[in-house]
C-alpha cells in the first residue's frame, strides 16, 4: 500500500503496518466487541481511532491505489457485465422468444430476477433508514455500502421489466402519457403502480445516499485542495496528460459537495432533513416491496393470491438484503486495510442475528401460507401448495426451505454467528434461497394452472442464464467502482459516534 | 451469557456508568404503596364487575350470543394490548435497548396480564359452547349441520373441533404464563441487588420466547377472532391483530406513565424525551396498522372472490360501513395528522388525549372485527340494533375496567422502576438530538 | 433571520474588506463552551464549524429550530394531492375505461400511487429544501480561502464571528474569542 500521508509513522499505522493504539480486549470477546455484559456498550470503532484516523482510513480507500486484486476483479466483472449486455442486445433484436417462456409460463426468470434484485435493493435503504430511526449507532459501519448496494440493485432490477415488455422501444407506454388513441394507462393495474413505486424508490434512495455523502465528498475535496496548496509533485492523470489527479478530484468532489463547509447551522438543518428522509424512506420501502408483491397477490392465481404477501415480501427483502451486505462487506474487510476497525465482529454478529429473525419471519410466512391454503378449503389453492412441495419443482421448493429457513437457524449458536466464514457461507445460501423463493412463487403457480391441459414446464435457455449472470456482473462492477471512487463509510457519522465526539467528553473526571 | 467475568477488562468509556444514588431513583419517587393504589383498584374492579355482570345479565334478558360478543370485544381489545406488551418486552430485551429502562417495569406489568385475559377468553368460549351450545363460534354448534356449509365444516374439522380448540387455548395460556412470569421474576429479582447477568438471562429467554410468543399469539388470533366466521381466512390476520394492539398497547403504557407522573412519581425518570419516543412508536404503529389493514382489505377487494369478499362486503358496504370509514379516519388519518407534530409527542397532556383516543378506537376496531358475526344471516327484524347497545357498552367498559383494576393492583405490588437496570443511566440521560 | 450584512465598515491594512474573525479549537468540548460564550455575548451573525454534527449544539449556539419539516410536509401533501387529482381525472373523468369490472374511480387502487408521489415530492423538498435553507450550492466562500479552515473537514473546530454583526468590533471580538481557549485566531478577508 502506498500512502500519501506525509507522516511516515501515521502512514504505516493506517496501512495496518505500524503500531496501533490497541483498546483492551477482554478474554473471549473476539476483537473486543463480543461482550455480552448488558452494562457494557462495546466500542464501535476499534484501536482508539482519532478523528484524523477515521478521515485518513476512509479517504485512503479512495486516494490510495487499491490492492492488486482490484483491477483483475474489476476486469472480470466488467467482462461478465458486457457479455450480459450483449445477450440483452440479442434479446432486443430477436425477441423474448429466446427466453424459455411458453404459453403458460409467461413470466419466469425475468420477473424472478426483477423481484430478486429489487428485494436486495429494498434492503439497503431500509437497513440504513430503519437503523437511523432506531438510533442504532452501529449503522455507520454498513449504511453507506448498503445504500450504494441499493442503487446498483435497483439498476439491475429495473433492467428486467424494461426488457421483458418485448417491444422495448414502446417502454414510454409505462408513463402516464396518453397513447395514440388518447387512452391513459391503467391506474388500477399493479404493473403501473410498479412503475411509479420503483422510479420513486430509485430516486429517493439516490437522494438519501447522495445527501449522506455530501459532507464526506466535501472532505475529499478539502484534502485534494490541501495537497494542491501544499504544492510539490503528485500523481498525474496520464504521463502525456500531466493534469494532477488532485485537481480533477477538487473539481469533481467539489462540484458534488455543493460548497458544503461544515457549518453547525447547516448541520442542524441537515440532520433534521436526513432524519425526515430516513423516516419517509422506511414506509416507502415497505410500500414499494408491497406493491411489487401485489403484482402477484391481486391476481386470483392459486399460490399468489394471499394477504400475507406484502409484509412477507418486505421481510424477505430485508433478509436477502442483509445477506448481500454481508457478502460484500466480509470480503471487503479482509481486502482493505483497517476496515476491521470499522466493521467489527459485533457488526457481523448483529447482522447475523437479523438474518435469524428475518429468516424465521419468512419461515413463518411459508408455514402460514400452507396452513391457510389448507384451512381455506379451496381445492386449487391446496393443490398449488402440495404441488410446490412435491410437484416437478420440488427441488426448488426444498432448496428454498433449506437455504432460507433452516440455514439461518445455525445462528442460534454464538460461535456460528461470530465466525465471519460461517456467516459468509450462510449468506451465500440465503442469496441462493431468496432467488429460489421468487422462482418457486412465480413458476410453480404458473406451470400448473387451473386446467391440466394448460400445464407446461419451464426450461431456462442460455439467454435466460446469461442475462442473469450479466446482472451480477453489472452489480459487482458498480460496487467496485463505488469502493474505488466514493467514500465507502460515512466519515462524519463515524466521527460523531466516537467517544471523544461528545461535547461533555472528559468532564466526568475533572468536573465541569 | 458467557464472558461475564471478562468484562472487567473493558475500556472505561465502554462501561455504562451505574445510576445508583441518582436523585430520580430515590425510594419515594419510584415506589407507590399498595394502600394508595387500593382505592383505584377497588373502584376499577367494581366497575369491571358491574359491567361484566350487566353484560351477562343482558345475555339472559336479551341475547346470549350478543352478550358473549360484547364481552369478547372488550376481552380481545385488552388481550391484544397485553400480548403486544409481552412481545415488545422481549423485543426491547433482544435489541439491548437502553432508553426503556425507566418504563421497563410498567410494560412488564401490562405483559403479566396476558395469561389472565387469555384465560377469560377461554371462559367466554367455554360459556359459548357449554351454555349456548356453540353460537358465537358457530362451527362448535349444530346450526350448520343441515346447510351446504356442512361440507366446509367437515373439511376444516381437523382444526376446528372442540377438544383441539380448547387444547390449543390451554397451550397459549400456559406459554404466556411461563414467558411473562420468567421475565417478570428476573426483573423483580434484580430489584434486590444489581446483577447484569439477570438482564442477560432475560435476553436469552426473549430469544426463544419471541418465537413461541409470536406463534401462539398468531394462532390465538386465528382461533378467537378469525375463527368466529369459519368461512373466512386470511394469512395476514395475525399481523393485523398485532398491528391493532400495538397502537393501543403503547397508548396504555403512555397512560400508565402519565398517571404515575400525576401522582408525583417517576419525576426525572420519565420526561418529554421518553414521551417523544413513545409518541413516535404510536405514530409508527398507526401507520403500520393502516398499511396492514389496507392491504388485507385491498387484496380481497381486488381479487373479488366471493368466499373472501363476503367478509368485507358485510363490513364495508352494509350496516357496518360507518365503522369502516370511522376506522380509516380515526385509527389512521386523524392520529397520523396529530402525532406528526413534534409538540404533541412531547406534551404529556396532548399525548394523553391521543392515547385515550387510541384505546377507544382500538375497541371500535375489535367491534368491527367481532360484532358483525352476531346478527350475520339473521333477519333484520330480529336485530335489536341500537336498542341493545347497552350490552356492548357494558361488556367493553367492564373488561377494560377489569384490566385497569388488575393493572393498578399489579403496579402497586412492587417498585415502579427496575432501579438496578444496568442501562438505567442511558434511560435517565435519554435525549432526542434532532 | 440574522440582520443584514454591514461588513463594509471594516477593512484591513491592504484595504480588503473584513469577513470576520476566525478562531480555531482542538476539541468538540472547547468549541462547545466557546459557542456558549459567544452566544451569551449576544452575537447574531456568527457560525461554528465542526467535521461532524455535535449534540446539543443548537442550544450552545442559541439556534431556533428549523422550519424545514413544515416545508417537507407541504411537499408531501402537494405530491399526494396531485397524484389523486391525476388518477381521478385520467381514470374517472377524461377517458373512463372499463377494466376488470371495477368502478372507474374508486379510491382503493389509487392509494399506492398517491402514497408514492407524496413521498417523492416530500423527499425532493427534504434534499433541495435543506440545500436552499443553507444557501447552497455555493461556489465560493471567504473562509475556504484559508488553508487552516480546510482542516474543519478533518479534525479541527472553528468559530467565525462575522464583521457584519452589529456588535462586531475587531478588538473586542478578538478579545472575547481569545478568552475561549482557541489554538489560533486570525482575521479573514472577504
Amino acid at each position: 500500500m502506498s500512502s500519501i500521508h506525509p507522516d511516515q509513522a501515521t502512514a504505516e499505522r493506517l496501512a495496518g503496518l505500524g503500531q496501533v493504539r490497541p483498546h483492551p480486549i477482554p478474554a473471549g470477546s473476539g476483537d473486543g466487541t463480543l461482550i455480552d455484559d448488558p452494562a457494557v456498550r462495546p466500542p464501535l470503532v476499534l484501536n482508539n481511532r482519532s478523528f484524523r484516523d477515521v478521515t485518513d482510513i476512509v479517504c485512503g480507500y479512495v486516494e490510495n491505489k487499491p490492492g492488486k486484486w482490484w483491477m483483475p476483479t474489476f476486469m472480470m466483472t466488467a467482462t461478465i457485465a458486457g457479455i450480459g449486455g450483449l445477450f440483452i442486445l440479442y434479446l432486443v433484436i430477436t425477441g423474448i422468444g429466446t427466453w424459455g417462456l411458453n404459453n403458460q409460463v409467461g413470466w419466469a426468470w425475468d420477473i424472478t430476477n426483477f423481484v430478486f434484485w429489487i428485494g436486495i435493493g429494498h434492503a439497503g435503504t431500509l437497513i440504513s433508514a430503519i437503523l437511523c430511526l432506531f438510533k442504532q449507532k452501529w449503522r455507520t459501519a454498513v449504511n453507506r455500502s448498503a445504500e450504494a448496494m441499493t442503487i446498483f440493485a435497483v439498476i439491475c432490477a429495473a433492467t428486467f421489466p424494461g426488457i421483458h415488455i418485448g417491444r422495448q422501444w414502446m417502454a414510454w407506454f409505462l408513463l402516464p402519457l396518453p397513447n395514440s388513441n388518447w387512452i391513459w394507462p391503467n391506474f388500477q393495474s399493479p404493473l403501473l403502480w410498479d412503475v411509479f413505486a420503483i422510479s420513486t424508490y430509485g430516486t429517493v434512495s439516490a437522494m438519501f445516499w447522495y445527501m449522506g455523502m455530501i459532507p464526506d465528498l466535501a472532505t475529499l475535496r478539502d484534502r485534494a485542495d490541501r495537497r494542491l496548496r501544499a504544492g510539490g509533485e503528485g500523481p498525474v492523470l496520464l504521463p502525456f496528460l500531466p493534469i494532477r489527479i488532485d485537481r480533477i478530484r477538487g473539481y469533481v468532489y467539489g462540484f458534488l459537495a455543493m460548497g458544503w463547509r461544515f457549518s453547525n447551522r447547516h448541520w442542524h438543518r441537515y440532520e433534521a432533513a436526513y432524519l425526515l428522509l430516513a423516516g419517509m424512506s422506511t414506509p416507502l420501502v415497505l410500500s414499494v416491496h408491497s406493491i411489487v408483491s401485489t403484482d402477484f397477490a391481486t391476481s386470483i392465481l392459486p399460490g399468489w393470491h394471499t394477504t400475507i404477501f406484502p409484509p412477507y415480501f418486505v421481510a424477505g427483502a430485508i433478509f436477502g438484503g442483509f445477506a448481500m451486505v454481508l457478502l460484500l462487506l466480509i470480503p471487503a474487510r479482509e481486502l482493505y486495510p483497517n476496515m476491521k476497525d470499522l466493521v467489527t465482529k459485533r457488526h457481523i454478529e448483529n447482522m447475523a442475528k437479523i438474518l435469524l429473525v428475518t429468516g424465521s419471519m419468512v419461515g413463518f410466512a411459508y408455514a402460514m401460507e400452507f396452513f391457510i391454503a389448507w384451512y381455506g378449503a379451496n381445492a386449487y389453492e391446496q393443490f398449488a401448495f402440495i404441488n410446490r412441495a412435491t410437484g416437478p419443482y420440488w427441488w426448488a421448493y426444498w432448496t428454498m426451505i433449506s437455504c432460507n429457513v433452516l440455514s439461518p437457524q445455525l445462528f442460534w449458536m454464538k460461535r456460528m454467528r461470530t465466525s465471519a466464514g460461517v456467516v459468509f457461507f450462510v449468506s451465500v445460501l440465503i442469496t441462493i434461497g431468496m432467488w429460489f423463493e421468487r422462482f418457486v412463487i412465480i413458476t410453480t403457480s404458473l406451470n400448473r394452472s387451473f386446467l391440466p391441459g394448460e400445464w407446461h414446464m419451464f426450461f431456462a435457455t442460455p439467454v435466460d442464464v446469461m442475462i442473469f449472470v450479466g446482472s451480477f456482473g453489472i452489480f459487482v462492477t458498480l460496487f467496485l467502482l463505488f469502493l474505488r471512487f466514493l467514500p465507502a463509510f460515512p466519515i462524519a457519522e463515524i466521527k460523531a459516534i466516537l467517544p471523544q465526539a461528545s461535547p461533555h467528553h472528559g468532564h466526568a473526571k475533572g468536573g465541569h | 451469557m458467557t464472558h461475564m467475568s471478562a468484562s472487567e477488562h473493558v475500556a472505561p468509556e465502554c462501561r455504562i456508568p451505574p445510576a445508583t444514588g441518582h436523585p430520580a431513583l430515590a425510594a419515594g419517587n419510584v415506589t407507590i404503596d399498595a394502600a394508595s393504589a387500593r382505592s383505584a383498584v377497588r373502584l376499577l374492579l367494581g366497575v369491571g364487575a358491574v359491567g361484566v355482570g350487566l353484560a351477562i345479565a343482558g345475555g339472559f334478558v336479551a341475547n346470549g350470543k350478543h352478550a358473549l360478543a360484547a364481552l369478547l370485544v372488550g376481552n380481545m381489545a385488552v388481550l391484544s394490548i397485553c400480548a403486544v406488551a409481552m412481545i415488545l418486552t422481549m423485543a426491547f430485551h433482544l435489541v439491548n435497548a437502553g432508553w426503556w429502562a425507566g418504563f421497563r417495569r410498567q410494560i412488564e406489568n401490562i405483559a403479566t396480564l396476558t395469561p389472565v385475559f387469555g384465560a377469560t377468553t377461554v371462559a367466554i368460549a367455554a360459556a359459548d359452547y357449554y351454555v349456548l351450545g356453540g353460537s358465537l363460534w358457530g362451527w362448535m354448534g349444530t346450526q350448520y349441520a343441515a346447510t351446504d356449509l356442512a361440507y366446509l365444516l367437515e373439511k376444516k374439522s381437523a382444526y376446528l373441533n372442540v377438544p383441539f380448540f380448547f387444547g390449543r387455548a390451554a397451550v397459549y395460556v400456559v406459554v404466556w404464563a411461563i414467558l411473562t412470569q420468567v421475565l417478570f421474576r428476573l426483573s423483580r429479582k434484580a430489584d434486590a441487588a444489581p446483577d447484569p447477568s439477570l438482564t442477560a438471562r432475560a435476553r436469552f429467554t426473549s430469544a426463544w420466547g419471541i418465537l413461541v410468543g409470536a406463534l401462539t399469539v398468531a394462532f390465538a388470533s386465528y382461533d378467537w377472532i378469525m375463527g368466529l366466521d369459519f368461512r373466512f381466512f386470511s394469512t395476514m390476520f395475525p399481523v393485523r391483530f398485532f398491528a391493532a394492539g400495538a397502537f393501543a398497547g403503547v397508548a396504555v403504557l403512555v397512560l400508565v406513565l402519565v398517571l404515575l407522573r400525576r401522582r408525583g412519581r417517576l419525576e426525572g425518570v420519565i420526561g418529554a424525551e421518553h414521551y417523544h419516543d413513545l409518541g413516535k412508536l404510536m405514530f409508527a404503529f398507526t401507520v403500520f396498522w393502516a398499511y396492514i389493514a389496507y392491504f388485507e382489505y385491498f387484496l380481497y377487494w381486488y381479487g373479488n372472490i366471493p368466499e373472501e369478499t363476503a367478509y368485507f362486503t358485510e363490513r364495508a358496504t352494509g350496516a357496518w360501513k360507518p365503522f369502516f370509514y370511522a376506522l380509516c379516519f380515526g385509527h389512521f388519518a386523524a392520529p397520523f395528522l396529530i402525532l406528526i407534530f413534534r409538540g404533541v409527542k412531547r406534551n404529556p397532556r396532548l399525548l394523553t388525549l391521543v392515547a385515550l383516543w387510541a384505546v377507544f378506537i382500538h375497541v371500535i376496531d375489535m367491534v368491527f372485527l367481532i360484532r358483525p358475526m352476531v346478527y350475520a344471516g339473521v333477519p333484520a327484524a330480529q336485530n335489536p340494533g341500537l336498542g341493545a347497545l347497552w350490552i356492548d357498552i357494558a361488556g367493553a367498559v367492564g373488561m377494560l375496567a377489569l384490566f385497569g383494576g388488575l393493572l393498578a393492583r399489579r403496579i402497586g405490588s412492587g417498585p415502579l422502576v427496575g432501579v438496578n437496570d444496568p442501562r438505567m443511566t442511558e434511560a435517565l440521560e435519554h435525549k432526542n438530538y434532532v | 433571520m440574522a440582520p443584514p450584512s454591514r461588513s463594509r465598515r471594516y477593512v484591513n491594512e491592504a484595504g480588503d474588506r473584513i469577513h470576520g474573525v476566525l478562531a480555531q479549537y482542538a476539541t468538540p468540548a472547547d468549541l462547545f463552551h466557546a459557542c456558549e460564550k459567544v452566544r451569551d455575548a449576544g452575537y447574531a451573525r456568527w457560525d461554528s464549524f465542526s467535521p461532524f454534527p455535535i449534540h446539543d449544539m443548537e442550544e450552545a449556539m442559541g439556534m431556533k429550530r428549523t422550519k424545514l419539516p413544515l416545508a417537507i410536509a407541504g411537499g408531501g401533501a402537494l405530491g399526494a394531492g396531485l397524484a389523486l387529482l391525476m388518477q381521478f381525472w385520467m381514470s374517472g373523468s377524461d377517458y373512463p375505461l372499463m377494466k376488470q369490472g371495477k368502478p372507474f374511480a374508486s379510491w382503493e387502487p389509487f392509494v399506492p400511487i398517491t402514497f408514492e408521489l407524496g413521498i417523492l415530492l416530500a423527499s425532493f423538498t427534504a434534499l433541495f429544501g435543506m440545500l436552499a435553507f443553507n444557501a447552497l450550492p455555493r461556489h465560493y466562500h471567504p473562509l475556504m480561502k484559508r488553508q487552516r479552515f480546510l482542516a474543519s473537514s478533518d479534525d479541527t473546530f472553528f468559530i467565525c464571528i462575522e464583521a457584519g454583526d452589529p456588535r462586531f468590533d475587531p478588538e473586542q471580538t478578538r478579545r472575547l474569542l481569545e478568552s475561549t481557549h482557541p489554538t489560533a485566531i486570525e482575521l479573514v478577508e472577504e
